[in-house]
This record gives C-alpha cells, structure tokens and sequence, in this order.
C-alpha cells in the first residue's frame, strides 16, 4: 500500500520547487490526427520541463491515441463541446493540478513551439498576468483571408478603444496565462463557444494585466478554419459586437474573480503561491 | 351562457386540472408551473366573464375581442418559449461543467488504475526474483547433499 501512495504523490506532482515553476501546455484538438503528435514532440523539445495537455474535443480519429503514444497527457471530452470549452477544460485541469503557468496553442501547427519560451519568460514577470503571441508584432509569416484580417483587426481597434491599450492581435490562440488568469478562467466568465476579442475587455474589467509578445504563425494549411464560409464570419462579427456591448453593461460585480464551481474547490496537492495571489 | 364561453370553461378548466395533477405527480416541477397557472387562471377568468376581455381590448385600442384574446395568448406563448430558452441555456452550461469534470476525472481515473498495474508487475517481478534465488540455494544444497551421497557410498564400499 506505502509503495502505491508514494507513486501516486510523485505522479500528481506535489512537489513544487520555488525555482521550478510548473508549467503545463494546453492542446485543445477536435480530429488533428495528422499534426497532433508533430506538435507534440515540438514542443518537448524546445520546452522540456514543461507538461503537456491534449484536450481532445470529441475527435472522430486516433488525436487522442496518437497524443497519448506522443507522452502527452490526454482528457476526452465525451462529446464535441468546441474551441473554447476545450480550453476551459485545460485551465480546469491545470488549476486543480496546481499548475503555475499555462501556455495555450492550437494543435494544427499553426503556431510555432520554438516561441514558447519567450512567452515564458513574458509572463513569469509578476507585474503579467496574461501574455498574448501576437502575430503582428515583429516578424510574420501569417497570411490569411484580406476579409477576415479586415475583422480581425477592427475587432484590435475596438477593443484597444475600450481598454485604452494597445493590443495587436486579441484573437490569438498562442498565450501564456498565470494561476490567477486560469483561476479566473475555470468560472463562468470564460464563454462556451469561443474567447476573442470581449475577453481583453473582461479581462481589464477584472483588473489583470496584458501584455503582447511577437510570436511566429503559419497559415493553417491542412485543417478548416473555425470562421470559414460565408455566413459564419457574418455570425462571428455579429457575435462579436454583441459580446462586447453586453460585456460593458454588466456591472463590476460579475468580473470578481471567484473560486472555480463546487466541486473543484480544491486543488490536487499543494500549490505555490504566485506573486498576483498574494 | 354561450356556447362559446362554456367551450373555453370547459378548456380552462381542462388545462388548471391538468397542470396541477402534473405538479401533485411531480411530473412537472413547481418552478416551471407558475406560468402554466397564470395561463390557466387568465383563461378561466376570461371565460367567465366578458368584462376582462372587453377590458384587455379597451387597453390595446380595438373593439375586437377576439383579436384581444388572441394577443393574450401570444404574449404568454412568448413569455414560457423565452422561460424554455433560459432554462436551455442553464442546462447546456450545466452539462458543459458535467462533461469537463467527466473528462478530468476520467484521465485521472485512468492513470490511477495504470500506476496499480504497473506496480502489480514490480511486486510479480519481485517475487519471482525471490523464487528464483530460494531455488538456486536449494539446488546448490541438493548437489552438497548429493556429493556427501556420493562420498557415503564410496566409503561403504
């Protein structure tokens, strides 16, 4: 019995060093068989240290095998629920494992692992608490659709208007986020189907702090995009504008940040205090 | 009384025994039956006498009553599918939350259950070591025992 708890312990990680802040990595995925273990094995090797989530969002091919021959740890939503309750489920996860950090990406290889530790070093600065990859800072290989760069960044100018910051590229699925953001994150402030360009206005709502760092992104060349065809970037801008104004009549109570729901209360093991906690 | 009035009597009367048997039955739960019983009663009212109805059509502008009727009756369809709509909304939140914690506890579950197994083989592998060295002793006393045998026979000849 003493030799199955000790296991038990070392695998839930409950050991924290000060020096070694815990970092998990979170691959939300939905049928990314074909790039799924590539990313993987990218980002063991320029982030070595850190762990790495595959949220499969109720994928119809092997994502979830191929993640799991790919040493990455694997939770299966039982049914597709979509980008931004996959990623919910990551910050859950990493907020009941006592994560320190949360690096988010995309699994298509649409977002390069060599600029992980840049957003690293970005947010383990106590005054960050959420750091964005932008692809307009620097250098950039990304091109896509002129229509939807033409909504991408008219939805930047709004919300940059509101914030009174300036941020580039609000839409990005590259960031790095801290204990507080993820704490945040796992209640019902974080919207079901997908976080944009509203979440930088919550976010400032609740008093956090955002800063940008260049990341490198290529255009998605295998997998569809969430916002293709004709009626969805006419819903998505729709959306948009409405998430935003209702955002701005909420009153400051429902930005509070609150501990996650009832029964996650309690985080799997002991967890070190980050600055923006205490 | 009209055939007309005994007719919605007979129905408002129809739909309050109706949605009370459903809440007595459980069937239906307190806080989604309110509305239904306002319906009802409403109807029951206007069935019974013509001045609510009268009254209604006076407030929206027309001598039509049924048209007033009719109004009624849309505003409370509209009112319950915007109830339906919230509590929509409320589920789909609550099986989201039910689905993440689902998957959490089941990869957890998961590598629980890998661990034990792994650790069954490490104590198998243990014991067969043991096995193992007992019946290497017992072998190398069994050729001692052999060769004092041996050494006995000689002896006796």
């Amino acid at each position: 019995m003493e030799n199955m708890n000790d296991s038990r312990e070392e695998s839930s990680g409950i050991v924290s060093e000060a020096s070694d802040p815990r970092v998990l990595v979170i691959i939300p995925a939905y049928n990314e068989a074909a790039n799924i273990a590539r990313v993987i094995q990218s980002v063991y090797k320029y982030a070595p240290k850190a762990d790495v989530l595959v949220v499969n969002d109720g994928s119809r091919d092997d994502t979830a095998y191929l993640a799991e021959e790919a040493e990455a740890q694997v939770v299966s939503h039982p049914f597709n629920m979509g980008y931004g309750a996959a990623c919910q489920t990551g910050f859950k996860y990493a907020w009941r494992k006592g994560y320190n950090y949360v690096i988010q990406m995309d699994g298509d290889g649409q977002h390069e692992p060599a600029c992980i530790p840049d957003l690293l070093a970005a947010v383990e600065d106590p005054d960050v608490d959420i750091v964005l990859g932008s692809r307009w800072l620097g250098v950039n290989q990304y091109q896509g659709p002129i229509l939807r760069k033409f909504g991408k960044f008219y939805f930047a100018f709004l919300a940059g208007l509101i914030t009174r910051k300036k941020v580039t590229d609000p839409t990005t699925g590259f960031q790095a986020l801290s204990r507080a953001v993820v704490q945040f994150y796992c209640t019902e402030v974080y919207p079901v189907d997908y976080p944009d360009a509203d979440m930088l206005i919550v976010l400032d709502r609740a008093g956090f702090h955002v800063k940008e760092v260049p990341v490198i992104m290529y255009h998605n060349r295998t997998g569809q995009s969430m916002h293709s065809g004709l009626f969805r970037p006419m819903y998505y801008g729709l959306k948009m504008m409405m998430s935003i104004m209702m955002t701005l009549l909420r009153d400051d109570s429902s930005f509070r940040r609150h501990t996650p729901s009832p029964i996650m209360h309690k985080p799997f093991g002991s967890v070190k205090k980050t600055p923006s906690e205490t | 009384m009209s055939r007309t009035q005994i007719v919605a009597l007979i129905s408002a009367i129809t739909l309050l025994i109706i949605v009370l048997e459903l809440v007595r039955q459980r069937r239906l739960r307190e806080e989604y039956s309110w509305l239904w019983l306002i319906v009802s009663v409403c109807y029951l009212l206007v069935a019974l006498w013509a001045y609510p109805a009268k009254w209604l059509a006076n407030v929206i502008g027309t001598t039509n009553i049924p048209l007033a009727l009719n109004y009624l009756g849309l505003q409370f369809l509209m009112l319950i599918l915007i109830q339906y709509s919230v509590r929509l909304s409320k589920l789909t939140n609550h099986v989201k939350a039910l689905a993440q914690q689902i998957a959490i506890l089941d990869s957890e579950q998961n590598k629980l259950m890998g661990e034990v197994m792994n650790n069954n083989g490490e104590d198998m592998h243990q014991d067969t070591h043991q096995v193992l060295e007992q019946s290497e002793i017992l072998r190398q006393r069994i050729d001692l025992l052999q060769t004092e045998l041996n050494k006995l026979a000689a002896a006796s000849g």
